[in-house]
C-alpha cells in the first residue's frame, strides 16, 4: 500500500486514484437518498465496506497484485537463485546479479522520483501494433582482469507491461490524466498489449501443491495419498497407495512400491515401534490394521538404514548426466529419498527426520482412510484449490529464459576465453548484449500465442493467454475475472462441473458457460481477493514463539496422543500444540491486529487433529465482518468514519473489524448473513449477501426471484450485448466494434451496476414492454417492434471494422505504394476510386459501397527479382512497375470511412488501419434479450399507429409474447417492470439489488399513488379498432439489450457461386460465400420422399457432377473415349458421376485397388 | 525482524479498538497465579549444551534410565553435526550368544542421530527456588542404527565378491575389461555436475573423523560438578527486543 502511495504523490497534488473519480459519488453528501447528516444504520449501511473494498481492490486487482508481486518480489528471487554465471575455462571469472528492476533505473530511486519507463502510452501501443512494455534492468558485478566491476542498469531485454500495475503509467492517474493519455478511466487494466492487441492471461484453477491429497476407489480396494511437490527446480508427485491392504510408496523416479515401512526405514526411522508410532499414535485399530507392513520388510530381510536405502537405491530410475559421477546404491538410495520424493521438503545435513515425518503423516492419513472412508479429501472443494495468476505464470517463463540466457551468456564468454591470446582485455559485458533480444522476444511470444512452454516443468500449455473481448464493457469485465480450469473438458465427470458450497461467497454462482465448459470456467465472485505467496520463515517463528514445540524435539511416542494437535505449515508438519485453541486465538488475534500478514488463514482440522496454517498465494479469500460475543465489531461509528472519508477499507482491517477468511478457515467459523441471525457463538457476519454473484451476474435486477438457469443465461448474453465499451471508444481501432448509438442506464439498478460502473458505459436500452400476444409474429419468443421507436433510435448500433494493410520493402529496394485515383475522361474519378482521396486512402466520412477502392495499394511486379542491372535501371523500372493490388470494399451494405491512421510499425514498415462504419436501425432476425435469459428475434416492425396504447397514449417499443414466462419462471423480469415503472412514475432509479432492493409493496404503493393498477396492468387500446383491450396488460419498461447477432452479418444466399479445388463442390460457409449444405438428415427426408430427380440434382448436378469416359471393357475411366488399359475406343461410355466418386476411385488406383464400374441398361 | 508488519502502520492507537480482546483467547481465570519464582538466565560461552532424546527408550522405564547412565562410548563428528553413542549390554539376562557371534560378538548398542539447532530452547533447573536456564545449541535424537546388521552384510557380500572373483566363469574377462584411459586434457572440476545437497554431506560425514568423548551419566560426580560450576556462573540480564506491543499486548 505505502507503494502506491508513495507513487500517486508524484503525480499531482490533486492527484486520486484513478478509481477515486467513478467512486466519489458513493462518497458525495447524499448518496442514495441518504445524506451525510442522516442516521446510520449498521445492518443497511455496512454495505458501504463493499464500494471502500472495490475502491482499494478494485475488480482486477488479483491480476494487478500478482503482476506487482512479480516484477517488485519474484523477480528478485529469481535473480537471486540464478545469481552467478561461472565459467568453464576461466576459474576466477565471475558474474553475480546484485539487483534487477523493471521500467526505472537505479539512479531514478535516489532522486526520489520513480519515473516509469515504458515504451509510450498504452493506447499508442494499440493503434501502433506495438508492445507494452518496460526495459528490464539489472545491476552486475563481475571481473575483468584482476578488478572486480559494477554495472549498473545493464538491459537485459524488455518486459510487457500490464496495464494498470505498478510499472504502468496509467497506475495512479486522475480521470483528466487519463483522457490526455486517451485512455478510459473505467478501463480496469490487468491485461497487456502485445503487438498491438489486448491479451488477457486467464487465472488457472489447479489442486494446491505440496499438500495432502487423500483419494479412495472403493470399487478397486485402493486409498492413496498423493503430494504434488513443486519447488523452483523441480515437479513431482509422490503417492503412498495401499495395495492388497499393504501400503506402499509409489514414485515415477522409482521403479516400482516400496514398501512404506522400507521408506520409512530408509528415512532414518529405523525402529518398528518408532514407526508404529508415527504412523498409528496409540490406536489400537491402526495398529492393526498397519501391522501387516512390517513383515514386508521383515521378508525382504531390510532392517537397518543403510539397507533400506541400497534397496531403493537399485530401484531408481537414473538419469545420468554427462560427465555426472557414477553413484553407488547408497547414493542413488540417499538421493532419491533425500530430494526426489517429496521433492519440496529439504534435507539438509542427512537430518531425514522431517521427511519421515511428512511420509508418516501420509501414511497415517491412508491408513485412517481405510479405517473410515469418510476421511478422504476433496478434489472439487474449493480450500484445496490454488488459483494461478498472470504473476506466476511469468515468473515461470521469466526464470526459463533467464537461465537460458545465462546459459548463452556463459557459453558465449567460453567461447572467447578459450582463444589463448586475446588481443584486449575480455570484458563480459560485450558479449552479454549478444542475447538480449532472446528474453522479449520469448516473453512476447507466449503471450501473443499464449503457448507456455517450459522444459524445466515438462510443461506444455497452450491457450494460456486470450484476446481481451471488447465487444462491451462487461465482456472485457467478465474476462478479467474469470477462472479456466485445467481439467479436461472431454471427461465425463460430474465432479469438477459441479456448483461447490464451498464456493460460496469466492466464485460466482451463476456466471459459467453452458455446454462443454459448464462448470469448468467460473467467474470471481465480487468481493473476493486471490492472495500471494507470504514468507514462511516468520511465521514459523512466530508459531515458536506462541508455545507451539518445535517439530525437531517432539517425541514420536507423543505425536499422535489424545490431546496432541500437530502444526502445519503449508501442509508441513512444523511442530505440536496441546492447546490448539489458545494457539488459534491468539494467532488470529495477532492477525487482527495487523502484526502478521492478514491473508494467512489457520483452522483447526478435528480429522486431522491438527492446525493448519495456510500462507501461500493462490488462495481465493474475502473479507468479513469480525462478530465477538454476538456483537459486531463493526458499528455506525466506523461506518461514519467511511462516510466523512477518514476512513479506508483498510483501517477496517487494521483495526481488527474485518478480516480475510479463505475456504478453509471459512469452515471454521459460524457466519451470520444478517446482523440479526447473529448469536453467540457466531464469529463473522457477512459483510453483503449480494457479492456471492460476480460482476457480470450482479447486472441482473432481482436475481433471486429468478430460475437460476435464467441467470446462468443472461450472464452469458450479457457479455453480447452491444452498448458503450470504454470512454475512448471513438478513438480505437479494432477489427470489429460494436456500439449503441443511444445507450441508457438501467431503470432498474443493482448496486453491483454502480460499483462497476455499468451505469456508465451501458448496454441497452430502457423499452417499453406490453405482455401480449400481438399479430402471429411473436411466436417462439419474437418480439415486435414499434416502428416509431426504431426511428427515434432504438436499438440502433454501429459496426466498425479495422482493415490494415502494410507497404512492404522488398530487397531490391523497390516498396509497395498508395497511388492516387484514377480518372474517366471527364477528370471524375471512376467509380470504384469515388472514395479515394488524392492520397489514395479512404477520405474519412466518404461512403464505400461495394466494389470500391478504400486503399489503393500497388505492389512492385518485380518485388521478388534480385537486383541485376544495378540501381539506374531501378529506378527506371520504378515508375512503371507497379500493379494494383487494392482493398476492396464487399459487403451487403455500404459502409462509411470513419478513420484512417498510418504509422510505422516495428520493422520500419508503414501501416495503413482504415475503420469503416455502419449505422444499423433493427431489421427482423435481430436478437434482443432482456436481463434475464430471454432472448428472442425482432418478428415484426409494426407501424405506431397500429400498436396499442394505454390512457396516456403511450404505445409499447415492445410487445412480447406471454408465453415467455410461465416456463421460464423469470418473475425477476416481472418485478423489474413493476419497479421500472414506479421508478418512471416517480422519477427515481429503483434498485433490484440481489437479495435486496426495492420492495415490491414499495413499488406497489408508488404505482397506487400514481393512479395506476398495483399489479402492473394497464388498460390499453387497440390501435387497429380502438376499442379497449378484453384484458388487462402487463406494461412498463424492461431494460432490453440488443446482441451482436445482427442479420446483416448472417444472411447468405448462393446460386453458383465458387467451388473447392480437390472436390469441385461447393465451398462452406458464408465468408466464402459458400453454399446451402443439403446434410444427411435431409437427404434422408428426400428419399423418404422418393423425390429421386430431386436427390440426384441437389447431391450431384447442383454440386459436382463431373463426365467420365468409362470403358465397357475393363470398367475404368479414361479420357477422350480412350481407354489407356485396353488401348482402345471401343466401348467407351460417357456418363456423369460426382466428382468426388471420380476422385475416389482414383485415390483407390493409387493405393493398388481398382474399382471397375460394372456398366449395364437401365431399360 | 519481517516477522512483524512495519511499525508505522500501528503508531497511531484506534480509539476503542486496541485493548479489546475479551474472548480473544482463553482466560487464565481458572488458573490462578500460586506462586512466583525467580529466573535466571545463564548464557554459556565456553561450552555447548547438547539435548540429546531417545526416542526409542521409553523416560519411565528403569530400564532404560538405566541403559542410558550406563553409555559406555560417545563418538562425535562435530563438522556433520553426528553423535554415535554405545550402550553396552546387558549379558547377564536374555542375552544370546549364539546370535551375537553370528554378528561378530556385538556387545553394545549403537544410537546415533543428526542435531539439529535449538532454535530458543533452554534447559532448565529448580534450585533454591530459583528457575535457571541455560540456553541449548542443538537438539538431537538418538535412535538404533543396528551398524552390525550393515557389517555382517558388508562381510558376506565382500566374501562373495571374493569367491565370484576367484571361481566365477568370468572372472578373467572382467579383468581384461579394466581399461586405462590416457586423459588428453586437463578435466576441471567444476565441468562435471557436483554432487547434490544430501551426497555431499553424506561424502562429508564419511570423510570426517569421530572424536572419541567421554561419557559421564547424570549423577556422576564431573556430571554435578559442570552443573555446579554452570549454575554458579553470573546471571546475564535478557533484553528482551520484543516488546509488549509487538505481539499487539499479548504478552500484557
Amino acid at each position: 500500500m505505502a507503494k502506491r502511495k508513495g507513487s500517486m504523490a508524484q503525480s499531482g497534488k490533486a492527484a486520486e486514484k484513478p478509481e477515486a473519480d467513478a467512486f466519489n459519488d458513493l462518497f458525495q453528501p447524499v448518496y442514495k437518498g441518504k445524506g451525510l447528516t442522516d442516521e446510520i444504520n449498521t445492518a443497511e449501511d455496512k454495505w458501504n465496506l463493499l464500494p471502500a473494498f472495490l475502491k482499494v481492490k478494485g475488480l482486477v486487482k488479483q491480476h494487478l497484485d500478482s503482476f506487482n508481486y512479480f516484477v517488485d518480489k519474484d523477480l528478485k528471487k529469481i535473480i537471486q537463485a540464478n545469481q552467478l554465471v561461472l565459467s568453464d575455462v576461466d576459474p576466477e571469472f565471475y558474474l553475480k546479479y546484485l539487483d534487477i528492476r523493471v521500467g526505472h533505473k537505479s539512479s531514478s530511486l535516489k532522486r526520489g522520483i520513480e519515473r516509469k519507463e515504458v515504451l509510450m502510452p498504452p493506447h499508442e501501443c494499440r493503434l501502433r501494433d506495438l508492445t507494452y512494455s518496460a526495459p528490464i534492468y539489472v545491476d552486475v558485478e563481475y571481473t575483468r582482469g584482476r578488478k572486480i566491476i559494477m554495472h549498473r542498469d545493464l538491459e537485459i531485454g524488455r518486459m510487457p507491461i500490464m496495464l494498470r500495475s505498478n510499472k504502468c503509467i496509467l497506475d495512479g492517474r486522475t480521470e483528466g490524466e487519463m483522457a490526455i493519455l486517451n485512455e478510459c478511466p473505467l478501463d480496469p487494466g490487468g491485461y497487456f498489449i502485445v503487438n498491438g492487441t489486448e491479451k488477457v492471461i486467464l487465472v488457472q484453477e489447479q489442486l494446491s501443491k505440496n499438500r495432502i491429497i487423500v483419494e479412495a476407489d472403493e470399487k478397486k480396494q485402493i486409498v492413496q495419498a498423493s503430494v504434488t511437490s513443486s519447488t523452483h527446480e523441480r515437479k513431482s508427485k509422490t503417492y503412498v497407495v495401499t495395495k492388497n491392504n499393504r501400503i506402499y510408496l509409489k514414485h515415477n523416479s522409482i521403479s516400482e512400491e516400496i514398501p512404506i515401512v522400507l521408506v520409512l526405514k530408509a528415512a532414518g526411522i529405523t525402529s518398528d515401534m518408532e514407526i508404529m508410532q508415527l504412523v498409528c499414535g496409540e490406536d489400537s485399530t491402526y495398529q492393526d490394521m498397519f501391522i501387516v507392513n512390517f513383515e514386508e520388510a521383515a521378508k525382504l530381510g531390510i532392517y537397518t538404514q543403510k539397507e533400506a536405502l541400497e534397496y531403493i537405491g537399485k530401484r531408481v530410475k537414473t538419469v545420468r548426466r554427462i560427465n555426472s559421477p557414477r553413484l553407488t546404491l547408497l547414493q542413488e538410495g540417499i538421493e532419491a529419498i533425500a530430494t526426489t520424493v517429496i521433492a519440496h521438503i529439504a534435507v539438509e545435513n542427512l537430518d531425514f527426520r522431517e521427511k519421515a515425518l511428512y511420509i508418516a503423516m501420509m501414511t497415517r492419513r491412508v491408513v485412517m482412510a481405510m479405517h473410515n472412508p469418510k476421511l478422504v479429501d476433496d478434489r472439487d472443494y474449493v480450500g484445496n484449490k490454488r488459483l494461478e495468476l498472470a504473476g506466476q505464470l511469468l515468473a515461470l517463463l521469466f526464470e526459463d529464459l533467464f537461465k537460458k540466457f545465462n546459459n548463452d551468456f556463459k557459453a558465449n564468454i567460453d567461447k572467447i576465453l578459450k582463444k589463448p591470446s586475446r588481443a584486449s582485455e575480455f570484458d563480459a559485458l560485450l558479449s552479454i548484449n549478444i542475447h538480449s533480444n532472446n528474453i522479449t522476444t520469448g516473453m512476447n511470444r507466449a503471450i501473443s500465442t499464449g503457448n507456455w512452454s517450459l522444459k524445466r516443468f515438462k510443461m506444455e500449455r497452450a491457450g494460456v493467454t486470450h484476446v481481451l473481448s471488447r465487444l462491451s464493457y462487461i465482456s472485457a469485465l467478465g474476462m478479467m475475472t474469470r477462472i479456466s480450469s485445467q481439467f479436461e473438458k472431454s471427461r465425463k465427470v460430474s465432479g469438477p462441473r459441479a456448483l461447490q458450497p464451498s464456493q460460496f461467497g469466492m466464485l460466482c454462482t451463476s456466471d459459467t458457460p453452458e455446454g462443454e465448459a459448464c462448470g469448468l470456467v467460473k467467474n470471481l465472485a465480487l468481493m473476493t481477493h486471490i492472495t500471494t505467496d507470504d514468507e514462511e520463515d516468520p511465521v514459523k517463528r512466530l508459531c515458536y514463539a506462541l508455545g507451539i514445540e518445535n517439530i525437531a524435539i517432539v517425541d514420536s511416542g507423543n505425536l499422535h496422543t489424545n490431546g496432541t494437535f500437530g502444526v502445519h505449515l503449508n501442509g508441513t508438519l512444523i511442530g505440536t500444540t496441546r492447546f490448539p485453541i489458545q494457539f488459534v486465538s491468539r494467532f488470529r488475534f495477532l492477525r487482527r491486529t495487523g502484526k502478521v500478514s492478514s491473508f494467512i488463514s489457520i483452522f483447526i482440522s478435528m480429522h486431522h487433529t491438527a492446525v493448519h496454517i495456510a500462507a501461500d498465494g493462490g488462495r481465493i479469500c474475502r473479507p468479513l465482518i469480525i462478530v465477538e460475543n454476538g456483537v459486531s465489531k463493526v458499528n455506525s461509528d466506523h461506518l461514519l468514519k467511511l462516510r466523512n472519508g477518514e476512513w479506508e477499507f483498510d483501517d477496517f482491517l487494521r483495526n481488527g473489524l474485518v478480516e480475510y477468511l479463505d475456504v478453509n478457515e471459512e469452515n471454521d467459523s459460524y457466519i451470520a448473513l444478517y446482523e440479526r441471525d447473529i448469536v453467540k457463538t457466531t464469529t463473522h457476519l457477512e459483510i453483503e449477501p449480494f457479492t456471492v454473484l460476480g460482476a457480470v451476474a450482479g447486472l441482473i435486477p432481482y436475481p433471486h426471484h429468478n430460475q437460476s438457469p435464467r441467470n446462468t443465461y443472461q450472464c452469458a448474453m450479457g457479455k453480447q450485448a452491444i452498448g458503450a465499451i470504454a470512454y475512448n471508444q471513438f478513438r480505437r481501432i479494432d477489427t470489429l466494434l460494436y456500439l449503441m448509438v443511444y445507450p441508457q442506464q438501467p431503470m432498474v439498478k443493482t448496486k453491483t451496476i454502480e460499483l462497476i460502473d455499468y451505469d456508465k458505459l451501458p448496454a441497452g436500452q430502457n423499452a417499453t414492454v406490453a405482455v401480449m400476444s400481438y399479430s402471429g409474429y411473436d411466436i417462439e419468443d419474437a418480439l415486435v417492434l414499434n416502428k416509431a421507436s426504431v426511428d427515434r433510435g432504438f436499438g440502433r448500433c454501429q459496426t466498425l471494422r479495422k482493415n490494415t494493410t502494410t507497404l512492404k520493402r522488398y530487397p531490391n529496394h523497390t516498396k509497395d505504394i498508395v497511388s492516387g485515383m484514377r480518372v474517366d475522361e471527364d477528370g471524375k474519378p471512376v467509380f470504384q476510386h469515388s472514395s479515394l482521396g488524392p492520397d489514395g486512402l479512404g477520405e474519412v466520412g466518404m461512403r464505400v459501397e461495394s466494389g470500391q477502392v478504400f486503399i489503393n495499394k500497388c505492389v512492385p511486379t518485380n518485388a521478388n527479382e534480385n537486383i541485376i542491372g544495378g540501381p539506374a535501371t531501378n529506378e527506371y523500372q520504378s515508375q512503371e512497375q507497379h500493379r494494383e493490388t487494392p482493398m476492396v470494399y464487399r459487403g451487403p451494405e455500404p459502409s462509411y470511412v470513419d478513420q484512417v491512421m498510418m504509422s510505422v510499425g516495428d520493422n520500419d514498415q508503414a501501416l495503413i488501419k482504415v475503420l469503416l462504419r455502419q449505422t444499423r436501425r433493427p431489421e427482423l432476425g435481430d436478437k434482443f434479450s432482456s436481463r434475464h435469459g430471454q432472448k428472442g428475434v425482432c418478428g415484426i416492425i409494426v407501424q405506431q399507429e397500429d400498436l396499442p396504447f394505454n390512457d396516456d397514449g403511450i404505445s409499447p417499443d415492445i410487445i412480447m409474447n406471454p408465453h415467455g414466462f410461465p416456463s421460464r419462471m423469470t418473475v425477476g423480469k416481472m418485478l423489474e417492470l413493476i419497479s421500472g415503472k414506479a421508478g418512471v412514475l416517480n422519477g427515481t432509479l429503483e434498485y433490484g439489488t440481489c437479495f435486496g432492493g426495492s420492495k415490491l409493496e414499495d413499488m406497489s404503493k408508488i404505482l397506487v399513488d400514481k393512479g395506476f393498477s398495483y399489479s402492473g396492468k394497464d388498460m390499453l387500446y387497440s390501435g387497429i379498432t380502438g376499442e379497449a383491450l378484453q384484458a388487462y396488460i402487463f406494461f412498463g419498461p424492461i431494460y432490453y439489450q440488443k446482441l451482436k447477432h445482427m442479420v446483416l452479418d448472417k444472411m447468405h444466399a448462393r446460386a453458383r457461386g465458387p467451388r473447392a479445388v480437390l472436390t469441385r463442390q461447393p465451398t462452406e460457409g458464408r465468408s466464402r460465400d459458400g453454399g446451402l449444405r443439403l446434410g444427411e438428415m435431409e437427404r434422408d427426408c428426400v428419399i423418404a420422399y422418393g423425390a429421386s430427380q430431386l436427390l440426384l440434382e441437389r447431391l450431384m448436378l447442383s454440386s459436382d457432377a463431373f463426365d467420365v469416359d468409362i470403358c465397357g471393357e475393363c470398367g475404368l475411366m479414361g479420357y477422350n473415349g480412350w481407354c489407356p488399359s485396353c488401348k482402345t475406343s471401343e466401348g467407351i461410355v460417357k456418363m456423369t458421376i460426382p466428382y468426388a466418386a471420380k476422385l475416389l476411385f482414383q485415390e483407390l488406383i493409387s493405393m493398388n485397388i481398382a474399382p471397375r464400374l460394372k456398366l449395364g441398361d437401365v431399360f | 525482524m519481517s516477522l512483524f508488519v512495519s511499525d508505522d502502520e500501528i503508531d497511531e492507537p484506534m480509539e476503542g479498538v486496541t485493548g479489546s480482546m475479551d474472548g480473544g483467547y482463553i482466560d487464565d481465570l481458572d488458573d490462578p497465579v500460586v506462586e512466583e519464582i525467580p529466573i535466571s538466565f545463564k548464557p554459556i560461552s565456553e561450552a555447548e549444551l547438547y539435548l540429546l532424546q531417545f526416542p526409542n527408550k521409553a523416560a519411565n522405564s528403569a530400564y532404560a534410565k538405566h541403559e542410558i547412565a550406563n553409555i559406555s562410548d560417545a563418538k562425535v563428528k562435530s563438522q556433520s553435526g553426528i553423535i554415535e553413542v554405545e550402550i553396552p549390554v546387558d549379558k547377564s539376562r536374555f542375552f544370546d550368544q549364539e546370535k551375537s557371534e553370528k554378528w561378530f560378538n556385538v556387545e553394545a548398542q549403537t544410537l546415533s542421530g543428526v542435531s539439529s539447532d535449538a532454535q530458543g530452547y533452554c534447559a532448565g533447573q529448580l534450585v533454591n527456588g530459583e528457575l535457571c536456564l541455560f540456553p541449548l545449541a542443538k537438539t538431537m535424537q538418538l535412535r538404533p542404527s543396528f551398524k552390525y546388521v550393515d557389517a555382517l552384510r558388508a562381510f558376506r557380500n565382500e566374501s562373495a565378491r571374493a569367491t565370484d572373483l576367484h571361481h566365477g566363469p568370468d572372472a578373467r574377462d572382467k579383468k581384461k575389461d579394466v581399461q586405462v584411459v590416457q586423459m588428453s586434457m586437463k578435466t576441471v572440476g567444476d565441468n562435471a555436475p557436483r554432487l547434490g545437497g544430501a551426497l555431499q554431506s553424506k561424502k562429508r560425514e564419511e570423510e570426517e573423523r569421530y572424536e572419541s568423548y567421554e561419557f559421564r551419566a547424570q549423577h556422576d560426580e564431573a556430571s554435578v560438578s559442570v552443573l555446579k560450576s554452570l549454575r554458579q556462573m553470573s546471571d546475564s540480564e535478557l533484553r528482551l527486543e520484543t516488546r509488549a506491543d509487538n505481539l499487539g499486548g499479548l504478552l500484557e
